[in-house]
């Protein structure tokens, strides 16, 4: 039997695809770790060179592995501060705080099985959705990629999810790291604009959180109005 | 107007994950009952867009359709939407005959989205939703 070769050259023009999606040359765990890297460090570059049309594996599997990790880093998290603070406990309610990580450590399993069905599902309702504004607004006019380069782009940009460990702002970091992704990948992989591409992003974020907008506008105008009567004395 | 076909892993992909999400529609709505109320709803009295999609979701899950499209007609026509065409695309692509996917919207969509947006809008402000 021959050995398998190496696999072909892409053809001509052809993007030659991230190091997760050429894994059977990179390994696994080398082309997970240099996709991230360049993901984070050179996105521009990164998403000229990932694949527009094929196997859908590779993107959808990367979203589910790195939202695998968030659930792990924060759950191990949690277990450690929580393993600390049962020490602190007073000898009576040790038992219950241990048997309450124990169940955590369930929950841990619980995650691991029901986050690729909450990723995929997102995944494919937000990008419907995305697809359909970035189509309102002109932007898949030249596009080769369709709806399936709108879930590559959502599932390469999950990355910006790293920007959960940040402490305190991590929601905050998160977000708008995932909106210049987005915004870099569609404009990329559909041949349109930056503007355009980030029209679509910000629309339905717009529409669906336009209530946390007003809210925190809300707070801030409440801040910024109790501060002034502040100043201006009595 | 130009187009592509949908790609075959694409297509079927879209059909289990539009299936399954159906499916697992009691416990999606079981989760979005858990979520906190919507803010703007809770600091202004007015509703978001989106505002009623839990509730959809509950009626959904238990065979109320009026009371569904009563909570959130756009959210419901959305997720019907999703998942007739992702039903569509899966069984276009086993029957041979996949699905030809538009570069762009027609003139009467791109009028037609917005006006739906903005007078489902209005619908969750007059109803109280």
């Amino acid at each position: 039997m021959s050995e398998p070769g190496p696999p072909p050259p892409p053809a001509a023009g052809e993007p030659p695809g991230l190091p997760w999606e050429r894994r059977a040359e990179h390994g696994a765990v080398a082309g997970f770790v240099d996709t991230l890297r360049r993901l984070v460090l050179e996105p521009a570059a990164a998403f000229r060179d990932a694949k527009r049309r094929g196997e859908l594996v590779s993107p959808l599997a990367y979203a589910v592995l790195l939202a695998w990790l968030g659930v792990l880093a924060e759950r191990t998290w949690s277990l450690l501060i929580g393993s600390s603070l049962v020490d602190l406990m007073p000898p009576e309610m040790r038992d219950a705080a241990a048997l309450g990580f124990a169940l955590s450590g369930i929950g841990i399993a619980i995650a691991l099985v029901v986050v690729p069905v909450v990723v995929l599902l997102g995944l494919f309702v937000y990008g419907a959705i995305l697809h359909l504004f970035l189509m309102l607004y002109g932007a898949t006019r030249n596009s080769a990629a369709g709806f399936e380069g709108t879930l590559r782009a959502l599932a390469w940009s999950s990355t910006a999810q790293l920007g959960q460990l940040v402490p305190f702002a991590g929601g905050l970091v998160a977000t708008v790291w995932s909106v210049v992704l987005q915004t870099m990948a569609l404009a990329t992989f559909h041949r349109t604009t930056q503007g355009r591409a980030l029209a679509a992003v910000l629309t339905p974020l717009l529409l669906c959180c336009v209530c946390f907008a007003v809210f925190f506008a809300s707070i801030v105008a409440l801040v910024v109005g109790g501060l002034a009567s502040a100043a201006g004395g009595p | 107007m130009s187009a592509r076909r949908f790609a075959r892993p694409l297509a079927l992909g879209w059909a289990a994950i539009a299936l399954g999400g159906a499916a697992l529609l009691p416990v999606l709505a079981d989760v979005a009952g858990r979520l906190p109320r919507c803010p703007l709803r809770a600091a202004t009295g007015w509703p978001c867009p989106t505002c009623g999609s839990g509730r959809a979701l509950a009626a959904l899950a238990s065979g109320e359709l009026g009371a569904a499209l009563a909570a959130n007609p756009l959210v419901v026509a959305a997720g019907f939407a999703f998942v007739g065409l992702g039903a569509a695309a899966g069984l276009a692509e086993l029957g041979g005959r996949p699905l030809a996917e538009p570069r762009e919207l027609p003139r009467w969509a791109r009028l037609a989205l917005p006006a739906a947006l903005v007078a489902n809008w209005l619908y969750l402000v007059g109803a109280g939703r």
